[in-house]
């Protein structure tokens, strides 16, 4: 094995199966993005995203980076048209998803893929029909159902497998898995599913130092090989400092910054994961004027 | 020390259960409403063991032995039993042909139209139709659709079928809703969120969770469905229950007694084959 899994599933498989238009929908056409002052409101005091602008083009790899609730997940989301903004503007490709038709807005979001933090495969799935559900959006009905009996494609799931080294995970079922091998597993399905854009909310949360760079490394190529929009949510500072060309530092719902890694200085960082209550990131000395630490809620509702 | 230690009975505001009262009011409303429907219906159960009931209770039972064994009626029953199945197992399947659909349509689990963003009234609307209808059918009994349909088809396991058809394409329905809304939310959202349909979604990311349970449910409606088919015998739809009516108005007790012994190794038979499937499907 070996050449043919380097290249990756989808070049050297343009038209994997006939009822998708799997070239138009994925390499070359990539998606870009424009937030125009986007707020999201969860409910509570404070706000998920909160007035925020960014323009992110077609083929750019973008690292979102800032301390957990800082609003990572809720900004892809709302890039992944998986969320609908309470305020402000959201184009993704050109259009607004939320005045699309029902079928437009599916064509849209199937050239979009976003990988969720947890892997959202169910415990009773074998590994390859986990990964072959990434074609869903290019199979009919008929096509699905014969899957599930006999799997449509699994060369092209064991090609997707082996650029993260799950290969031989091919006919495991998914809850025989480790954590970090069921978050490979969700994102070998994001490389069959031929989408422009892939939108990873943290994707190495469960993996080793090593395994974490030679995954981001694979996501990386396959975006830049297809020509696709790569937007990864990560708390690795350093990974997306040195691998991404754009880092988006978020706190508290807003950008805090927007730029090179060149020019991400390390007061940049430790202003960005300064907490209130433990203080200072490690290794930092920078203090936030603030006041007391606010005192924590208490759960409205709950039984 | 930096900060000054809390009072103390700040501190114990701060680790008071903030749904203890909820539950505790709960708890109380739920003894009082029970009450009154105690009295309403005149739960006395210290009649059973008073000498009269229990010298009667004696006398029907003492009449189920020995059970009856002669080879007529055991092949009788046994032509009986085997209409039972078959009505229960017609009446099922159909219901099951109708709950489906309907379940699919009543998700919201599986809604497309509601990936984001709240449902739109349109879909809205259209779930609480499905709702309304399985609630409709499920809500008539099935001895009641059994004496409207005796009137159309006659005499006879059609009425039952169509009987057990309606009124468990009601329940099916209602609780293949509730398991599927009750999976994890996570691979089901994931497909939609990515472009999926909604039958995507539902066969690979809700049904390989929620397969054991839509399973054993389901035989379990196949024993509950044999149950309903001895009831619809009594008002003639033949079957082992039209056999039951028959043995009890003769106060044969022993032909009665094998009756039930059949339906034991009935339900005992969907027991095992619910526990294997299960197994199976785990």
């Amino acid at each position: 094995m070996t050449s043919r899994a380097r290249q990756g599933p989808g070049q050297d498989r343009g038209e994997p199966d006939g009822a998708g238009p799997v070239g138009a929908d994925g390499a070359g056409a990539a998606v870009g993005f424009r937030l125009d002052r986007v707020s999201v409101n969860f409910g509570g005091t404070r706000r998920a995203l909160s007035d925020v602008s960014l323009e992110i083009r077609p083929g750019e790899q973008v690292a979102l980076i800032g301390p957990s609730g800082a609003g990572k997940t809720t900004a892809l989301s709302v890039l992944g048209a998986a969320l609908r903004a309470d305020e402000g503007g959201v184009s993704i490709d050109g259009q607004d998803p939320w005045q699309l038709s029902g079928p437009a807005l599916r064509a849209l979001r199937a050239r979009l893929f976003i990988a969720p933090q947890t892997p959202p495969l169910p415990a009773r799935q074998r590994v390859v029909t986990a990964v072959l559900a990434g074609r869903l959006p290019h199979w009919s009905l008929a096509q699905a159902l014969r899957s599930l009996a006999l799997p449509a494609d699994p060369e092209l799931a064991r090609q997707a497998l082996a650029r993260f080294s799950l290969q031989d995970k091919l006919w495991t079922r998914v809850d025989r898995l480790s954590g970090g091998e069921r978050q490979r597993v969700s994102l070998a399905r994001a490389l069959v599913s031929g989408a422009a854009a892939f939108l990873i909310d943290e994707p190495l949360s469960a993996l080793d130092p090593t395994l974490a760079l030679q995954t981001l490394d694979v996501l990386a190529q396959t975006a830049r090989d297809r020509g696709a929009t790569l937007i990864c949510s990560l708390h690795q500072v350093d990974l997306a400092l040195d691998r991404f060309p754009r880092v988006i530092g978020l706190r508290d719902g807003n950008i805090v910054f927007d730029r090179a890694p060149a020019k991400v200085s390390g007061d940049d960082i430790s202003r960005l994961y300064y907490n209130r209550d433990t203080g200072p990131a490690p290794g930092t000395e920078w203090t936030l004027e603030t006041g007391a630490a606010p005192s924590p809620g208490r759960p409205s509702r709950c039984f | 020390m930096p900060t000054a230690p809390r009072s103390p009975t700040r501190e114990d505001a701060r680790l008071r259960d903030p749904a203890w009262h909820l539950r505790l009011t709960m708890a109380v409303l739920a003894a009082l409403l029970l009450w009154p429907m105690l009295v309403a219906s005149e739960f006395k159960p210290w009649q059973l063991l008073d000498a009269h009931s229990l010298a009667a209770s004696g006398r029907f039972l003492a009449s189920f032995v020995p059970p009856a064994l002669d080879r007529d009626f055991l092949v009788l029953v046994a032509q009986s039993a085997w209409i039972t199945v078959a009505i229960a197992t017609a009446g099922l399947t159909l219901g099951w042909l109708g709950a489906v659909p309907l379940t699919l349509l009543g998700t919201a689990r599986l809604s497309q139209s509601s990936v984001g963003r709240p449902m739109r009234p349109l879909p809205a609307l259209g779930r609480q139709a499905v709702r309304w209808l399985l609630i409709f059918l499920r809500s008539v009994p099935e001895l009641v659709w059994a004496l409207l349909f005796v009137r159309v088809v006659g005499l006879g396991p059609t009425a039952g079928v169509l009987a057990i058809a309606l009124t468990y394409t009601g329940m099916l329905g209602k609780v293949y809703s509730e398991v599927l809304e009750s999976t994890e939310a996570g691979p089901s959202e994931a497909l939609l969120r990515n472009g999926s349909s909604r039958l995507g979604a539902f066969f690979y990311g809700a049904l390989p969770q929620a397969a054991p349970e839509l399973t054993s449910y389901t035989i379990f409606r196949w024993e509950c469905a044999v149950r309903s088919s001895v009831i619809m015998g009594f008002v003639g739809g033949g079957g082992l229950g039209q056999q039951m009516d028959m043995s009890m108005k003769m106060l044969a007790g022993g032909e009665v007694a094998t009756m039930l012994i059949v339906f034991m190794m009935l339900v005992a038979l969907a027991d095992h084959v619910s526990r294997l499937l299960r197994d199976r499907l785990a």
